[in-house]
């Protein structure tokens, strides 16, 4: 959790075909202007291609295209990746984002096909009881069945508003895997905001995601350790 | 610099010579001059075999050597090479010696000596020449031309890289094979996309059966969240704990059940379930409490049975007793009434007796008054006695005795007759004893089944019927509770079998599903290895292919040196050997095609003109003969070596007269600057030999009448 920006503006892209555009005026309202944030466009893509289906490329366009000063950024989704496979600074949060994303997405599917508005409901509510990570299980999820996940919700929603839902889950999945402050902006640049990083966790919370620490002080609470499960409380 | 001269040569049971002959070449020229088939030859192959012990490729190859090299009629014998070299001061001898067991090399070198093994180790250095080099420059044989005037332009380049010393270099870049790399590395890229794709199909085929293994797991009531391991691990648990449960409320101790921690430990955590369900079932304390409190509710209810029936009869006892105390008077006034029969029986029999006796002496007196005749009584002497003694006699003895016997008997009777009655009591008493006993042992018997003593005998009967009432609800609860206990028992099979029969296949489907997919994934980055080694494969056929290029341009930069460096030469013997009218200069020349060098043998009219025509297109046979004899005898000329010696068998053949002169005139030329051995059977070369002045610097060895061995004269 170290290693994530303490702030992230996010712009979410979903695309079920091989290109992805960013207009000017998104990626532009990723520019850093802190040292501390980090603008990155999040793509998400059910194209056909196994390898890139189904898991969130996340792409710093600030360091990417440093040069580029005008016009929309329009890619191969293949070179999004590969391109955002070269960003170092965001290795860790790629990881953490990969590691959450498919039990979250599961988590949430029931939700998320039935109704945005209840799943923005309730993952807002989540988010801010701390129990995102509550209905996550630690199974392994199938890349058969989260892609089938995937398509579920875009059949249930078409492709544009399942671009809403996506964005929706990905703001929390941020929430979830450490940020305390997410704002998913329906209309408007950039699409996500996230803050408030779980700071000061030791050394070694820094490898668990907030859902598994919250994991963590249930089964504390549970086992009778009240004080460790209080401490480890504060600390989300 | 001073190089090897061939000083001597001593041979003895080798090929064409069959006995000891020694061939003394001081260091000169020589001409070995003869017919065919005199053993000319045999000296070229005993110097080589003599040094080397073996001739070049193409000679030899399926001929065991010492039926080749064994002179005609030494069938098992030995045969020996000693061959003796020169320069300057230094002076090699090489012994060889086979055909026997006892095989020998020995060099001696300048006074040392040196043995087999070490003396071939040491030999190609104490020379200054390895086997090859010194058949290709020393040992010029015509039969080694004719490749270069072959059509095939392969063949050619063939004899032309043997010529050169090239022919190694050649073998191993014709081994060089990139192209197969490149193929097999294309193959295993192919079985990469064939395996990826046999693994996506494998894939589809898991989907589509766990699917339908999902759809029949939901008609058994599983939903989403179960088709998982965790899922399946909180339904193993709930199992558990119903299980768990059911055992503990009747009793039974289970052995732990295995925790699920992999899909795989599913159907053994499934067999250990039901064995879990047998335990119960065959160990449960509920029947045999059932059957306990049966015995107990028996025996209770046959005890409230015998308790009322002794109570009953001890009552009726009692109630008999009292009546006939009632009717017949109590104990006392029966002793009473006894004492007063007796007493009355006892009255009649003294009163009876009375009489009797009162009767015997009336009779007595009668009989004594009828023995006397008397009318008088003599007892009461009362006139007319006798008639009023027997009629007082008649009076006792009819009346009175008898009523007095009948007294008697009444009082008899009435004591009889009381004694019936005190025998009555007496058995109505011990009656209503004996069941006031038996009450009393029922009392204790219930008193003990209820566990309490004290209770009154007209309570005694209730409480034992509610204590059957007790039982008997206990008993019927526990009956109900058996059909419980099964009806618990076969929930959790069904849920057991369900777990067995649907979850786990789609379980195991999603496991097998992960692993495909895992191996896919590996596939698809190629941690597999196929791509890696195709990689390498990739990388071995370029690295291939760059040394190839290399050996190639060190093959054709040594072969253009060697060929410029021989070229003045080859242009001399050309001209000479050749004399071509109209093609007067020879250019020789290599050129790379289709990744081999090849050689370019090309004359012209003159040195100015750009005009080349490739040799064989416009020389005659003989010409071409010539020219490739040319070329030949100016390589081993101009090539850099430690021998000052050519061996030149039999060049003359397809040649005409012209060009025998030519070639006369050639040798004595080398002559001047080498040792130059040449051998011929051809009398006219002989002669223009001779004519060209070779017989003034050069031994000849003349052979002829072989039997076995040569006849050799030398001139």
């Amino acid at each position: 959790m170290k290693s994530f920006p303490p702030q992230l503006k996010a712009e979410v892209k979903f695309s079920t075909g091989s290109i992805v555009s960013v207009p000017e005026r998104e990626w532009q309202a990723l520019q850093p202007e802190a040292e501390t944030v980090v603008g990155a466009i999040a793509v998400l893509c059910l194209s056909g291609n196994r390898d890139l289906d189904g898991e969130w490329i996340l792409l710093d366009p600030a360091r990417a295209f440093p040069s580029r000063k005008a016009g929309p950024i329009t890619l191969q989704v293949s070179e999004f990746a590969r391109i955002a496979e070269r960003q170092k600074h965001l290795y860790s949060l790629r990881q953490a984002l990969s590691a959450a994303w498919r039990p979250y997405l599961h988590a949430y599917l029931t939700l998320a096909i039935a109704s945005r508005a209840n799943l923005q409901d309730e993952l807002s509510v989540r988010q801010r009881t701390g129990t995102l990570g509550e209905l996550v299980c630690t199974d392994a999820v199938l890349d058969c069945d989260h892609l089938s996940h995937l398509r579920e919700i875009v059949d249930a929603h078409g492709e544009g508003v399942a671009g809403g839902v996506f964005q929706d889950l990905f703001a929390y999945l941020l929430g979830y895997i450490g940020y305390a402050s997410v704002v998913s902006n329906p209309i408007g640049v950039p699409d996500i905001m996230a803050s408030g990083l779980i700071g000061g966790a030791p050394a070694n919370l820094a490898e668990f995601t907030r859902g598994e620490i919250e994991r963590i002080v249930k089964l504390c609470d549970k086992a009778g350790e009240l004080d460790l499960a209080r401490r480890l409380r504060e600390r989300i | 610099m001073d190089c090897w001269r061939l000083t001597s040569v001593e041979i003895d049971g080798f090929r064409g010579v069959a006995s000891k002959q020694s061939f003394d070449f001081q260091g000169r020229s020589c001409l070995l001059f003869g017919p065919n088939g005199q053993g000319k030859s045999t000296i070229a192959l005993a110097i080589q075999w003599a040094l080397f012990g073996k001739f070049p490729s193409g000679i030899l190859q399926n001929v065991a050597s010492s039926s080749f090299l064994r002179s005609h009629g030494n069938a098992t014998g030995a045969y020996s090479v000693c061959v003796t070299l020169k320069r300057a001061a230094h002076t090699i001898t090489i012994y060889r010696e086979a055909g026997t067991k006892h095989k020998r090399f020995e060099i001696v070198a300048d006074g040392e000596r040196f043995s087999n093994a070490y003396a071939e180790e040491k030999r190609d250095a104490l020379i200054g020449m390895d086997a090859d080099t010194f058949s290709r420059l020393i040992v010029l044989n015509q039969g080694r031309v004719r490749g270069l005037l072959m059509d095939e332009a392969s063949e050619r380049r063939t004899a032309m890289d043997k010529l050169l010393g090239l022919d190694a270099s050649a073998d191993i870049a014709a081994e060089m094979k990139p192209k197969r790399f490149e193929e097999r590395a294309k193959e295993l890229v192919e079985t990469g996309r064939a395996k990826l794709l046999g693994l996506e199909g494998e894939e589809r085929n898991l989907t589509t059966l766990r699917a339908e293994a999902q759809e029949k797991a939901r008609e058994q009531g599983f939903q989403s969240h179960h088709f998982t391991l965790s899922g399946l691990k909180k339904e193993f648990a709930d199992i558990s704990a119903a299980v768990t449960q059911t055992a503990l409320e009747y009793n039974v101790t289970l052995g732990s059940i295995p925790s699920c921690d992999v899909v795989e430990n599913g159907s053994r955590i499934c067999k250990a379930f039901r064995e879990a369900i047998g335990t119960i079932r065959r160990e449960a304390d509920v029947l045999a409490k059932i059957q306990s409190l049966s015995q107990q509710i028996a025996d209770v209810s046959t005890l409230a049975e015998q308790w009322r029936h002794a109570f009953s009869q001890a009552e009726n006892a009692k109630h008999a007793l009292a009546e006939h105390e009632a009717a017949m008077g109590a104990n006392d006034f029966l002793a009473r009434k006894g004492r007063e029969l007796a007493d009355r029986l006892q009255e009649a029999e003294s009163h009876l007796k009375s009489a009797r006796a009162l009767n015997a002496l009336l009779s007595d007196a009668l009989r004594c008054v009828d023995a006397a005749g008397s009318s008088e009584c003599p007892v009461c002497e009362h006139p007319g006695g006798a008639g009023l003694l027997r009629e007082r006699v008649r009076k006792l003895s009819d009346e009175t005795t008898v009523d007095l016997e009948r007294s008697r008997t009444a009082a008899s009777g009435a004591i009889s007759a009381h004694d019936g009655i005190k025998r009555a009591r007496a058995t109505l008493a011990e009656d209503a004893n004996q069941h006031l006993r038996r009450l009393e042992k029922s009392r204790h018997q219930a008193a003990t089944a209820l566990g309490e003593i004290g209770v009154p005998d007209a309570k005694l009967a209730g409480r034992l019927d509610e204590l059957l009432a007790a039982k008997t609800t206990a008993r019927d609860k526990l009956t109900k509770g058996a059909k419980t206990l099964e009806n618990e028992l076969q929930k959790s099979e069904q849920r057991i079998t369900a777990v067995s029969e649907r979850l786990l296949p789609v379980l195991l489907l999603t496991t097998k599903l992960a692993a495909v997919e895992e191996k896919r994934r590996h596939v698809a980055k190629g941690d597999d290895g196929i791509s890696q080694k195709a990689e390498k494969l990739r990388l071995v056929a370029d690295r291939l292919k760059e040394l190839k290029q290399i050996l190639l341009d060190a093959k054709d930069e040594h072969a253009r040196v060697a060929l410029q460096t021989a070229a003045p030469r080859a242009q001399e013997l050309y001209s000479a050997l050749v004399d071509h009218p109209f093609f007067k200069t020879v250019a020789i020349d290599t050129e790379e095609k289709a990744g081999a060098v090849g050689y370019c043998y090309r004359v012209s009219q003159g040195r100015d003109t750009k005009e080349l025509v490739e040799a064989r297109l416009v020389l005659s046979d003989g010409q071409m003969t010539a020219a490739a004899l040319a070329l030949f005898y100016a390589l081993a000329e101009s090539s850099a070596h430690v021998f000052d010696l050519l061996f030149i068998d039999d060049p003359t053949e397809n040649l005409d007269d012209r060009r025998k002169l030519a070639m006369a005139q050639a040798v004595v030329q080398m002559a001047k600057r080498k040792q130059v051995i040449i051998s011929t059977h051809d009398e006219d070369f002989h002669a223009k030999l001779e004519d060209a002045g070779f017989k003034e610097q050069a031994i000849t060895f003349r052979f002829h009448d072989w039997n076995g061995s040569p006849q050799v004269a030398a001139i």
